[in-house]
């Protein structure tokens, strides 16, 4: 005869409570807690806040025009102004053309 | 019943993608409260102020310069000079702080744009921006989207007219299509419609 193997005394001797927590697949608490927001709950409101979140970014991002007071003269919003100059290196001077945006 | 579920799903579903996504829904109607509530229809509708006394750089440039507080202040220092909507202009005039627009028209970096070639094409402030002239508070009228830009682009001639009139609000074309020709000039213009065009 082969052995009879058990987990508790209620299982020998086939109490009814077992019996109802052979029914459940989680013990009680595991799964979902007893009362209030369960944790599939939970989940699920954590998942939505997250992909809703993403939303928040289609919002148009407000972007300011910031002109001058009193503009300085020959400056052209948008139109690069250059100079020339000179660019001492080594034993040379450089004739450079700088472009200010 | 299933079978129309079926149909009407993806449809509904597409049509409301291509619609709400898009940005005749998302751009078109943007209107930003500004700092001070410049009226547009009082200014270019009544008054009559040239688009280019205030947007000067728009002809040499490629954008349209929001005007310096001392343009403002050109006809303010004795125009309405107690008025309290214009407490901000005052301000920064006295202090050298600068105005703090709120941006309408809003291309992204990517795409290059510029008012010059536009203006000297023949394409009017009125048929990209819309009737300004009307506008209490600036509204985006139009998506400013790839697409609209192409729009144009392929066809640019039914949105051009004669460089004098760009700035007129009110300017319909002639209903001779040879007379419109006569008027937009000989020399005929070549937007690109390439993707480096634009994206360069």
């Amino acid at each position: 005869m082969s052995r009879t193997y058990w987990r508790s005394l209620a299982q020998i001797e086939d109490r009814p409570e077992y019996r109802a927590a052979l029914e459940r697949e989680f013990p009680e608490g595991a799964s979902e807690l007893p009362e209030g927001i369960t944790r599939r709950d939970m989940m699920m409101l954590v998942g939505a806040s997250l992909s809703l979140a993403g939303l928040t970014a289609c919002r148009r991002p407000v972007e300011e025009i910031v002109p001058y007071v009193a503009p300085p003269e020959e400056v052209i919003p948008g139109v690069p102004r250059y100079y020339a100059t000179t660019f001492p290196f080594r034993r040379s001077a450089y004739g450079l053309i700088v472009e200010s945006r | 019943m299933a079978a129309l579920a079926v149909i009407l799903g993806p449809t509904i579903a597409t049509a409301g993608v291509w619609y709400y996504f898009s940005p005749w829904y998302t751009d078109v109607g943007y209107r930003p409260t500004q700092p001070v509530p410049y009226s547009h229809r009082l200014h270019v509708g009544e008054l009559g102020l040239d688009c280019r006394y205030c947007h000067a750089s728009v002809e040499i440039s490629n954008i349209a310069n929001i005007p310096p507080t001392q343009t403002c202040m050109n006809c303010h220092q004795t125009v309405k000079r107690d008025s309290e909507a214009l407490a901000p202009i005052r301000d920064s005039a006295q202090s050298g702080r600068p105005m703090r627009w709120i941006r309408v028209h809003k291309l992204p970096d990517y795409a290059y744009f510029t008012h010059r070639a536009h203006i000297a094409g023949g394409v009017g402030c009125v048929t990209c921006h819309g009737r300004i002239d009307e506008m209490e508070q600036v509204t985006q009228m139009m998506p400013l989207s790839m697409g609209w830009c192409l729009e144009c682009h392929r066809n640019p001639n039914p949105n051009r007219r004669p460089v004098s009139e760009v700035t007129n609000m009110k300017w319909t074309p002639p209903r001779d299509a040879r007379l419109l020709a006569a008027q937009l000039g000989g020399r005929p213009v070549n937007p690109p419609t390439d993707c480096s065009g634009c994206h360069r």
